[in-house]
């Protein structure tokens, strides 16, 4: 019993538009997060350390969530969005950041 | 859940297994064995190198410093790393001198044995074992950088893969959890295997797949996490040790250390925190007005699980430089630990025969994930056996399950050998261990599998792993019973467990492996009959 292809996207552009969101997306949202967190924290070590694990199940974790959507560009608009929302608090803290 | 989701997952739950199935069968299984790693270095080299020894007299310092410099070695600016463990032999590791005005020999590190109860000193010669080939193979280090990341992302998808394995799963979990039907088609048999045997061993597959994948890839952390400091890595690196900041010393100027007494600095370190005993040892700066003594220990394992501790005195005056309380330990001291713990299932000082007890629970379960991959794999290659799909797809599915267990099955038989070509390669190719190792090791596992794949049949594939490997398995004790004189019965009442284990584990694989091959043979007979 092979998955029912009717609920698979058919499409080969639709399949790596999600493959890429998957994989690149959810790095670069996992990656954003944690300096957004991190930047504004008084022990950035702390924030360091959860995510040598937090990391993984963040990344997994959207991986799957990547796959939900039927439209794969709805999902990289998404994980874009998300990205550039952290990595503006980061700049924000960064510009803040005693030298 | 909706059907579409069920179905995506099912889906991914597939291709991620399938495309990381061998990859990953190979690290489970050259990981099952890289768990005792240490004792089969110990059972090749076939001394009591490593044999526990009750109640033994903790390292005489004063003593080693004495058999040390009778050996004609000078020790100033040099630091001296020592262990003791409890066993006859330790490890003394002298640094080169810091000293800029020291000889060009004294600049050279020095590795060196210590016998505890004569103090004789014996140069470390390099051994290559098959502990060392499997746990690289474990992370396919063989391939060098590469294959260490490569091995990360295996256990990335691998982690993929149990969560959409367990969605999918997550409606039948309880149902389904005690069906077994053996006597129905051959995809029941594996499909009620999967998921079976997968719920049992979830959490230590995930526990697995997640260390594993951190060990790979916490260098993407610390790669972006430095871009808070300008992407300065060094930077980056003190914000993690913020307050385990230590003292850096610069070697001082030479002072004469003869009446110094280096256990009263070992006792007072021992007595620094309650049950605390200290397993790495160091003086640094040897002989110089800076001298240090370290001691890296643990507290029992009963009080506190994650249970090191550090203390460095400054030997002049005798104050605290730098301390880690086993009993005080905060949060980010504990995560590298605890996953440490988990992945090498190294828990502490349990006890010689307990900490192997727990090594052989390990084994199983990860021999036991090594079944679930493969049964993974053949539920695949039923699944698409009935379907309407073209023949030329079928001949490649069927190619690819050949490819796959010819694989998978010959390392264990090749596994099996390895360990008697380790035991019959005679002392006098010591220096070309590694090569010959890795050529037999290599070879014969591509020459068995090319044969399997060219037999095109996955039940003598099986059935011939299984009985080599009974056969070869059985051999190992009695090969290492000839030639070491190692036999099971002496070293289990000589408490040598480290030797012990390897021909105890040998045994009842090959004892498995040969009742698994009795009973598929017997079902084969009776199917030709009918």
């Amino acid at each position: 019993m092979p998955a029912n292809k009717k609920y698979l996207s058919q499409n080969k552009a639709q399949r790596i538009v999600k493959i890429t969101a998957a994989l690149i997306g959810s790095l670069l949202v996992t990656v954003s997060s944690m300096l957004a967190i991190a930047i504004w924290v008084k022990q950035p070590g702390i924030v360091f350390m959860t995510y040598n694990y937090a990391f993984i199940l963040i990344w997994c974790g959207l991986m799957l969530v990547a796959f939900l959507f039927e439209n794969g560009w709805k999902c990289w608009l998404w994980y874009v969005i998300l990205t550039i929302a952290f990595l503006l608090i980061f700049f924000i803290g960064y510009s803040h950041l005693p030298s | 859940m909706s059907k579409r989701t069920h179905n995506v997952y099912f889906h991914l739950h597939t291709i991620s297994g399938i495309t990381i199935s061998v990859a990953l069968f190979i690290i489970f299984f050259a990981g099952s064995y890289s768990l005792f790693v240490d004792a089969i270095e110990h059972w090749e080299k076939g001394d009591n190198i490593t044999a526990f020894v009750e109640n033994k007299p903790a390292v005489d310092y004063n003593r080693l410093i004495d058999s040390l410099e009778s050996k004609g070695i000078h020790l100033f600016g040099r630091n001296i790393n020592t262990t003791d463990k409890g066993s006859l032999y330790q490890s003394v590791y002298l640094t080169g001198s810091e000293d800029s005005l020291a000889g060009e020999l004294d600049q050279q590190p020095i590795n060196l044995v210590l016998n505890t109860e004569t103090y004789e000193l014996k140069k470390v010669t390099p051994f290559f074992s098959l502990g060392d080939l499997l746990y690289e193979l474990h992370f396919f280090n063989q391939l060098g950088k590469p294959g260490y990341y490569f091995s990360a992302l295996v256990s990335l998808f691998f982690l993929f893969a149990i969560i959409s394995g367990i969605i999918v799963h997550w409606k039948k979990i309880k149902m389904n959890f005690s069906v077994f039907r053996p006597k129905q088609k051959l995809k029941t048999i594996w499909t009620d295997a999967h998921t079976a045997l997968g719920t049992i061993g979830l959490p230590f597959q995930f526990m697995y797949a997640l260390t594993g994948a951190m060990f790979g890839l916490s260098i993407l952390v610390s790669l972006s996490g430095s871009l808070m400091f300008g992407g300065n890595t060094e930077k980056f690196n003190k914000a993690l040790e913020d307050d385990h900041e230590e003292v850096h010393t610069h070697l001082g100027s030479p002072t004469d250390v003869s009446q110094m007494d280096y256990n009263a600095f070992r006792d007072k370190a021992d007595q620094h925190w309650p049950g605390f005993k200290g397993m790495y040892l160091g003086i640094m700066h040897y002989g110089s007005n800076t001298q240090q003594f370290r001691s890296y220990g643990y507290v029992s394992v009963k009080d506190q699980f994650l249970n090191e501790g550090e203390v460095v005195f400054d030997m002049g005056t005798g104050k605290v430089l730098h301390e880690h309380d086993p009993y005080d330990r905060d949060y980010t001291d504990n995560i590298w630990p605890t996953v440490y713990r988990l992945h090498f299932a190294n828990y502490g000082n349990i006890g010689v025969l307990s900490e192997y007890l727990l090594k052989a629970l390990y084994f199983l379960m990860a021999i036991l994930t090594c079944f679930v991959i493969i049964s993974g794999v053949l539920i695949w290659l039923e699944a698409r056996k009935k379907l309407t799909i073209s023949e030329r797809k079928k001949y490649y599915n069927k190619q690819v399950g050949h490819i796959y267990l010819a694989i998978c099955m010959s390392m264990l038989p090749i596994t099996a050998a390895a360990f008697i070509c380790s035991k019959l390669l005679p002392v006098s190719v010591n220096d070309h261990r590694e090569i010959t190792l890795n050529c037999f090791y290599f070879i014969s596992w591509l020459l068995l599998s090319l044969f399997f794949w060219y037999k095109q049949d996955n039940g003598i594939t099986n059935r011939y792993s299984l009985l080599s490997a009974g056969i070869l398995g059985l051999a190992i004790p009695v090969v290492n019973g000839f030639i070491s004189k190692n036999w099971f019965w002496l070293t289990y009442s000589r408490h040598d467990y480290g030797i012990f284990i390897i021909d105890i584990l040998w045994m009842a694989i090959a004892l498995s492996c040969l009742y698994a091959y009795f009973r598929m043979t017997r079902k084969h007979r009776l199917h030709i009959s009918e």
